[in-house]
Formats: C-alpha cells, sequence, structure tokens
C-alpha cells in the first residue's frame, strides 16, 4: 500500500501493541492523520479557518465509511479531503468573483507553534516551512495534489491515484512537472541541507 | 550516457523528496496549540453521533394532536353553533324527503301534464 517501510508506522491501520497486533479504529487513524490532514488543506485554501472547516467535514464524512477496509481509509480520506477543498475554493473562487472582487483574505503566514523552544531556530524552520508550503500554493492544483500525496504523505502511486481520481500514469505525469517547478523555487533548500 | 542521467536524476528526487518530507513533518509537528485543540475538538464533534429528529417529530406530533382536539372542543362548545345531533337529524330528514320523492312518480306524472305547462306559461 506504501511506498516504503519506514513509512507503516505512520500510515498502516495496524499498530503493534505488546505481543499483539491491534487495528487502531477509524477515529484513532483519523486523530492521527489531523495535523497532515490540516497543513495538506491549509496549502491548498490558504486560509486557517476555511483549512479546519475541510478537515471536520471530511472527517464526519469519513466515518460514514468506517464499514469499508481498513486498507482503503487512507486513500479514502485523502480522496474526500481533496474534493472539499477543491469545494471551498470554487466557492471562496464565486464570492470573490461576485461579491467582494477587491478583497484577498488568504493567509501570508502558516500556523506556526508560539511557545517552541529556542526562539530563532524555530523562527527559522517557520519561514522554510511557510516557503515550501508557498512554493506548493503556487502549482497547479493537480500537480500540488500529486506531489503532497505521492511525496509527502508517502502514498503508492495506486493509492495517489485513487485518491486523485486518476490514472496512475496521470500522476506520474502530475508529479514529475511538480518536481520541476519546485526544483526551481526550491532546490538551494536542498543543496543548502536539511533543516 | 543516457543511464547515467537518469540515474543522477533520480537519486536527485530522491534528496529532493527526503529534504522536503522532512521541512513537511516539521510544519506537521509545530501546529499551534490552538490549532491542535480545534483539531481534536472538531474530531470529537465530527465523531459524535448526529441528533436524530425522532423525539422532534414525536413532539410536534403531540403538539398538532393537542390543537386539534382543542379545536374540536371549541367548536362544539360555541352558543351558535348547532349542535352533532341536530345536524344529524337534519340530514336524516333531508334523505327521508329524496326517498319519498323517488319512491312517488305521481310529481314526474304531473310535471309532464298540460296543467304544468300552462302554470309554467303563466
Amino acid at each position: 500500500m506504501h511506498a516504503d517501510a519506514g513509512q507503516v508506522s505512520r500510515e498502516s491501520p495496524i499498530a503493534e501493541s505488546g505481543d499483539l497486533l491491534v487495528a487502531p479504529t477509524l477515529e484513532q487513524v483519523l486523530a492521527d492523520i489531523a495535523g497532515r490532514a490540516f497543513r495538506f488543506a491549509e496549502i491548498g485554501l490558504r486560509q486557517r479557518d476555511d483549512a479546519l472547516d475541510a478537515v471536520q467535514d471530511a472527517m464526519m464524512r469519513m466515518l460514514g465509511y468506517r464499514d469499508r477496509p481498513q486498507a482503503e481509509w487512507t486513500p479514502l480520506f485523502w480522496s474526500i479531503l481533496r474534493r472539499r477543498i477543491v469545494d471551498l475554493q470554487r466557492r471562496r473562487a464565486f464570492r470573490l468573483r461576485f461579491l467582494a472582487p477587491s478583497t484577498h483574505d488568504d493567509d501570508a503566514t502558516i500556523d506556526w507553534v508560539d511557545d517552541a523552544p529556542g526562539p530563532s531556530r524555530s523562527h527559522e524552520n517557520r519561514d522554510l516551512c511557510a516557503r515550501v508550503a508557498a512554493a506548493l500554493s503556487a502549482l497547479p492544483r493537480r500537480q500540488r495534489e500529486a506531489f503532497t500525496l505521492r511525496v509527502l504523505e508517502e502514498l503508492d502511486v495506486g493509492d495517489t491515484a485513487r485518491a486523485m481520481g486518476c490514472s496512475e500514469g496521470s500522476v506520474k505525469t502530475h508529479l514529475s512537472r511538480a518536481r520541476v517547478a519546485l526544483k526551481l523555487q526550491l532546490g538551494d533548500v536542498v543543496e543548502g541541507g536539511l533543516p | 550516457m543516457n543511464d547515467q542521467q537518469n540515474q543522477h536524476g533520480a537519486v536527485g528526487d530522491e534528496e529532493f523528496d527526503r529534504a522536503l518530507r522532512a521541512i513537511h513533518a516539521d510544519a506537521v509537528s509545530n501546529l499551534s496549540a490552538r490549532t491542535r485543540a480545534q483539531l481534536q475538538q472538531r474530531l470529537r464533534s465530527a465523531a459524535r453521533p448526529a441528533p436524530t429528529h425522532r423525539h422532534g417529530w414525536q413532539m410536534a406530533s403531540a403538539l398538532i394532536a393537542l390543537v386539534l382536539v382543542a379545536g374540536a372542543y371549541w367548536r362544539t362548545s360555541m352558543p351558535g353553533a348547532p349542535s352533532p345531533a341536530a345536524v344529524a337529524t337534519a340530514s336524516a330528514d333531508n334523505g327521508d324527503l329524496v326517498a319519498v320523492i323517488d319512491e312517488t312518480p305521481d310529481l314526474y306524472l304531473w310535471l309532464d301534464s298540460d296543467e304544468a305547462t300552462r302554470l309554467a306559461s303563466e
């Protein structure tokens, strides 16, 4: 289901507890994925409250699918959240076009912890994360989705295609284009070393 | 040559992906306390079963029944309103009259007579 073994503890619905393998409930899976879902929505919507609404709505809808096999939960959740974000983007575009064409309510900054130890280090990381978020936000939607789900969320190509509602070939195409665009903007991040 | 380029490209992609994945993980682990709390609260409210409308329907049905009973009582207790017994008797009287007319053809014979025609022309 996933790209490599290193992500199993994060993505797999099976968690090890002592000698027994315990399957977490859907609520536990959603609690685990909530932070990443928020970042995904935040990059897509660039507005904190809208991102929270999208995540909550996706969770509510996801709970209606608790009877589905656990292996389907992750791609299904991302698929629901992705569609919810698109829906909110369209509504907002409509609202801005017809009601307040001159307003622009996007937050320029990303949500960030307030009381992290080492303020300068935290500030550097925040700037770096904001830069990556801005670069991802600037990508065409399908490229952003492909890169986020395939690379950042480490879904395999099949699950990414299911979450995006397209073919595996399309995922690879979007991903390749996203990488090219991101490398142009963020190449120095890799050359300068990891944070 | 092409193989070497592809190999270098693949390694470049992996390094790039790894670097961005690390930055993303850092971003996820540095969500503000307010956002974390709101996510938990929203997850709890999403997991809460939706309120059923069964009790609401029961209350509305009881209220409608009460209004109908009160309305019926008010109509029957009005001073000028005929009592149900009187209305039933009147209906029965009208029914008897119709039955009598149906059973006696003399009326129709008279209507067809010259006398009735003369009376109508006057």
